[in-house]
């Protein structure tokens, strides 16, 4: 087994996961090796590492994804274990099991595991055998109409025909019976075709109205496998989440224990060690369906840490030490509620469009149970050449309606001067009634929805008109008094100072 | 003393004069009535504002011409011209040592060389904006330290252009 200590860890990552490995490192007395592209030379976890080593130019195919230079650096620096955050390497089996020839602990899961949970197909046939409910259906398929009828009536309606190639919604019909289906299945065919070059189809029960609800487990080296309790993932766009909350605010608790045991047995299945999340939908009716599992830390980690108390990323640390886990199932409790807002620099009303750009201010809010997660401090810029997320913002409660209330003063003191971002977003989520109610699917975040929200108020135009000249106005004096006749002053100062007015004063 | 200037911000456009007075400014567009806007800045990029009854923590960062804002958790971008300066800048007078544009353009022309010694009025960098071509010059006399643009190359309103250090 490849778990023993380790001393110095080597993080294969970015922005603000690394710098929460990093926290979670020297925390525990470990030392950090942190790697960065030649965007990333004054970023957050670098400059608090113990050593850095700048690994490529700014692409992350010529960085972050170049797994044989990263090796190369924890040879030179000695470091004896490799932490991949998320995204990146940290799915990639082959990188895992290169880091453990090498001799380094992997502070992750087997390789074994993550090829077992890497193809869809391939882990819809280990958790069917394992006996997880997984979405009903075919992997085959359908030669003909007959069949199409024969097994769709096995499924069950309303059915969803899905190109074999396909992906981007083509190829896709949803069919509510046995009537529609040999037309839905032409056209689905035909599309199919037209898209992929491949005409095969095969049919999913569809799942309607579901809800994003994920497990968070945790295997140590010796055979225990515990869950975390669940997180609501369902607001999304652009099929990516925005809002996760903790626990899902409609979940019955046989539901809850019962998806926990599927989740346990889905990773004893693959051998699981470490942290890792499967992700269900959860239909309107209360029946679950296992999706896939992400053999990984997950972005939204922090609000299960927050309604469990168990940090995972020391629990990630511990384990991959060797030691066992030091809680069992029974010690586990949920406590309060907590919600992650994920803060994108993007501009949510030109279709979520990434805006990279200058912190010009960057203030987190702070207070009682308010985390802000970031790899940012004022002054920098967001790169454009990786995913645009400045923070996760999140906040706990005793109670959901506490968490949510604290979720938008936070966000009301969330001063960020220089790009746009998906701030105003989240206040108008937090005055939705249906997300108030916890009445919410995935089909959540709507265009109709949005084009209401996300106007400013007249008066915010307004304060924001005053405050831009205002601004301006106070710039150009200060200006001007600094270029007054009569001050014995340098060129060099001269010009020195302009620059700093150039920069911004106000 | 007052300031005019020309605003846009959101799809407004407006021309607005401000002044500033004891515990604050007033702000009037041009033949309107002033309303008075007390407030002060908290810090640099930190200013409050006292609106209808209710003060109004507002994030601003001003560099030329345009001005960042986030009120209420929305991000502004206004563009705040001064429409005396547009045509003094035209002749470089952005500023001892920097020669920038107030509007967006493309470089046509670089005349000057890094390291020329020049008057004050020499040609530093041509850009095409507006149809025209607008001839930036050396505010002061010195020598050319940077060229910061390429032929060619589109540029952004406040664009810097060129540094000169001043001679004594």
């Amino acid at each position: 087994m490849n778990v023993r200590p380790f001393k110095r860890v080597l993080i294969a990552n970015r922005g603000e996961i690394a710098v929460r490995i990093l926290r979670g490192c020297h925390e525990r007395g470990l030392e950090v090796v942190a790697v960065y592209s030649e965007a990333d030379a004054d970023a957050l976890h670098v400059r608090q590492a113990d050593q850095a080593v700048c690994i490529g130019p700014a692409a992350s195919s010529e960085s972050y994804l170049v797994g044989e230079r990263i090796l190369e650096v924890a040879r030179q620096t000695g470091a004896d274990a490799i932490h991949p955050g998320y995204g990146f390497l940290s799915e990639n089996a082959g990188f895992a099991q290169a880091v453990i020839d090498a001799g380094l602990v992997w502070i992750g899961p087997p390789p074994s595991s993550i090829s077992a949970m890497g193809s869809k197909t391939a882990a819809r046939q280990h958790m069917d055998s394992a006996g997880v409910p997984v979405v009903p259906g075919t992997l085959e398929p359908v030669a003909d109409p007959d069949e199409a009828l024969r097994i769709g009536l096995g499924i069950g309606f309303p059915l969803m025909l899905k190109a074999a190639a396909g992906g981007g919604g083509k190829g896709m019909r949803l069919v509510h019976s046995a009537e529609e289906l040999p037309d839905a299945l032409a056209s689905a065919r035909s599309e199919a075709r037209k898209s992929f070059g491949d005409d095969a189809v095969y049919l999913e029960r569809a799942i309607i109205g579901p809800r994003h609800v994920e497990i968070q487990v945790l295997a140590d080296a010796h055979g225990n496998v515990v869950h975390l309790f669940e997180r609501d993932c369902s607001v999304q766009r652009r099929h990516q989440k925005v809002v996760e909350e903790a626990p899902c605010p409609i979940l019955p608790p046989e539901t809850r224990a019962a998806m926990g045991e599927v989740a346990v047995r889905a990773a004893k299945a693959v051998d699981y060690v470490g942290a890792g999340t499967c992700e269900f939908l959860l239909g309107a009716d209360g029946a679950f369906y296992f999706l896939e599992m992400n053999t990984r830390l997950q972005v939204e980690h922090p609000i299960t840490e927050m309604i469990t108390g168990v940090d995972l990323l020391q629990a990630q640390l511990r384990v991959a030490a060797g030691e066992p886990l030091w809680f069992t199932q029974d010690d586990l409790e949920i406590h309060g509620h907590a919600i992650e807002c994920r803060i994108y620099a993007e501009d949510a009303r030109a279709g979520f469009r990434p805006a990279p750009g200058p912190l010009h201010r960057y203030r987190e809010p702070t207070g009682p149970w308010v985390r802000c997660d970031s790899g940012v401090t004022e002054g920098m810029a967001i790169p454009v050449h990786y995913d645009p997320m400045v923070a996760k913002l999140v906040v706990w409660g005793a109670t959901r309606t506490e968490a949510i209330q604290r979720a938008r003063e936070a966000l009301r003191n969330y001063r960020l001067v220089g790009t746009p971002t998906s701030i105003p977003f989240f206040l108008a989520i937090f005055e939705d009634a249906d997300f108030l109610a916890g009445n919410y699917t995935t089909a959540f975040i709507r265009p109709e929805w949005l084009a209401d929200r996300l106007e400013p108020a007249e008066s915010t135009v307004d304060a924001a008109l005053l405050a831009s000249v205002i601004a301006r106005f106070e710039a150009d004096r200060s200006k001007r008094v600094e270029a007054a006749p009569g001050t014995a002053t340098s060129p060099w100062k001269r010009a020195a100072r302009w620059h700093e007015g150039a920069r911004g004063w106000a | 003393m007052g300031m005019i200037y020309d605003v846009r911000l959101e799809g407004r456009e407006v021309q607005l004069e401000v002044e500033a007075t004891d515990g604050g400014w007033r702000v009037r567009e041009v033949g309107g009535d002033w309303r008075v806007v007390a407030g002060r800045f908290a810090q640099p990029g930190e200013l409050l504002l006292v609106l209808d009854g209710r003060q109004r923590a507002v994030g601003v960062h001003s560099a030329g011409d345009r001005v960042s804002v986030q009120a209420d958790g929305h991000a502004f971008s206004a563009e705040v011209v001064d429409p005396r300066k547009v045509r003094a800048d035209l002749a470089g007078g952005a500023g001892e040592g920097v020669v920038a544009t107030p509007m967006p353009g493309v470089v046509v022309r670089i005349p000057a060389k890094v390291g020329q010694a020049v008057k004050a009025g020499d040609v530093i960098v041509v850009v095409e904006a507006m149809k025209m071509e607008n001839e930036f010059k050396a505010p002061v006399d010195g020598v050319v330290a940077s060229i910061d643009v390429a032929v060619g190359q589109a540029l952004e309103a406040s664009a810097i252009l060129a540094h000169i250090d001043a001679a004594d």
